[in-house]
């Protein structure tokens, strides 16, 4: 069954509300149920494994729930939840030591990348792997705008950074991947921030 | 050839299928992600009827018990897994035998001992009580219907969801509920599964 995208939120939020009324096993898994299938696949596309997307869904949870009280509903609930998920595969990446400060790469201009020999199609099957070579941040706002349809400001609230700079991000994020897809080697850029 | 371009966009990015990805999130990671929570207390215990005086509970679920085998004979005991799932809604109204202070502690002791003893003989069961303020709703500019509408009197106090293997079975098991020897009423309601 499909839904629509209005009818999803709502549904979401009641299920927060009563998580919140009633923080127990059933009122969580009912809200589990509604939020985590986007973590799931965004998580999926941020680490491009399955073993860490399911640690980033695990610790993101946990952080959600021990914030709940946080939470003031300012923003949507997958808004705010999608945040933490970004924050904690920054924060797991670092730990892992996956990731550097900002290097050369990132100032690179795309007329100064090698065209690469791959053709359209490889460059599909490319994508999986060639997505967790860019910088977390631009990861992020690669999906959520280009694949889930969020807006600048949307992304700004996930992220707690400027629309402005979500949508210069953007750019830069393209150009990253665009020169990833091209290059027969993975170019691991800085993570912006 | 250069990865191709809409718009700013790189056109594989619409390789990417979130509802199919979506549809690829492990089912072993919800039990995970629960027993987490649990394990550092974030998850409070499932509520049923509480049980606030523990011999007042043992001693309901002595007799609820013993009232159940001397009454229901052909309710079959073991695994219901397979049954399907029935609303026992209780109501109350001048004839039920209202109770306050120890004696409202007992009867909720004693509900709990009722749930306790359906779940000692593999029904799965469980229940809330229900606060006295309600929304009825309606279709727009139409009251309810008769059969949707409250009496005048009663009132909707509680509810319990059982398994049982038919509505027969079913109301059998809710001839045992406590409820209705203190003057409630009740009503057995099958629940559609979607």
């Amino acid at each position: 069954m499909s839904e629509s995208a209005a009818s999803a939120p709502s549904r979401l939020e009641t299920a927060v509300a009563a998580f919140r009324r009633r923080p127990d096993e059933a009122a969580f898994r009912a809200l589990y149920r509604q939020a985590t299938p986007k973590l799931w696949a965004l998580a999926l596309r941020m680490t491009g494994d399955r073993t860490r997307a399911e640690d980033a869904v695990q610790d993101c949870w946990l952080r959600a729930v021990r914030g709940l009280e946080r939470f003031a509903g300012r923003s949507r609930f997958d808004t705010w939840l999608i945040g933490i998920l970004i924050r904690t595969i920054r924060e797991h990446e670092r730990a892992d030591g996956r990731f550097r400060s900002p290097g050369p790469h990132e100032h690179e201009t795309e007329s100064s990348v090698p065209s690469g020999t791959s053709g359209r199609r490889a460059a599909r099957l490319d994508l999986r792997r060639s997505l967790p070579a860019l910088a977390p941040r631009f990861r992020a706002v690669l999906l959520l705008h280009d694949v889930y349809g969020h807006t600048h400001r949307e992304i700004g609230a996930m992220l707690d950074i400027d629309p402005g700079t979500s949508k210069s991000q953007l750019s830069r994020a393209r150009r990253a991947l665009r020169r990833v897809l091209g290059t027969a080697t993975p170019v691991v850029t800085g993570d912006p921030r | 050839m250069n990865p191709s371009r809409t718009n700013g966009r790189l056109a594989e990015i619409d390789d990417i299928d979130p509802d199919a990805d979506a549809k690829t999130l492990p089912t072993a990671l919800e039990d995970r992600v629960v027993a987490e929570l649990a394990d550092a207390g974030l998850l409070r215990p499932p509520k049923r009827w509480p049980i606030v005086l523990a011999w007042a509970a043992s001693l309901a679920l002595a007799l609820g018990a013993g009232f159940l085998l001397s009454h229901t004979g052909q309710i079959e005991t073991g695994s219901r897994d397979s049954g399907s799932r029935y609303m026992l809604l209780l109501y109350e109204d001048a004839a039920f035998e209202t109770a306050v202070g120890d004696a409202a502690r007992e009867r909720v002791a004693e509900y709990g001992g009722w749930l306790d003893g359906l779940e000692r003989r593999g029904i799965i069961a469980r229940g809330d009580e229900l606060a006295p303020a309600a929304h009825v709703l309606a279709t727009a500019g139409r009251p309810a219907p008769p059969s949707r509408r409250p009496s005048r009197e009663a009132r909707l106090s509680g509810y319990f969801v059982i398994e049982a293997q038919s509505l027969d079975d079913a109301t059998t098991i809710a001839r045992t509920c406590p409820h209705l020897r203190h003057g409630g009423t009740l009503a057995v309601h099958p629940i559609i599964d979607h």
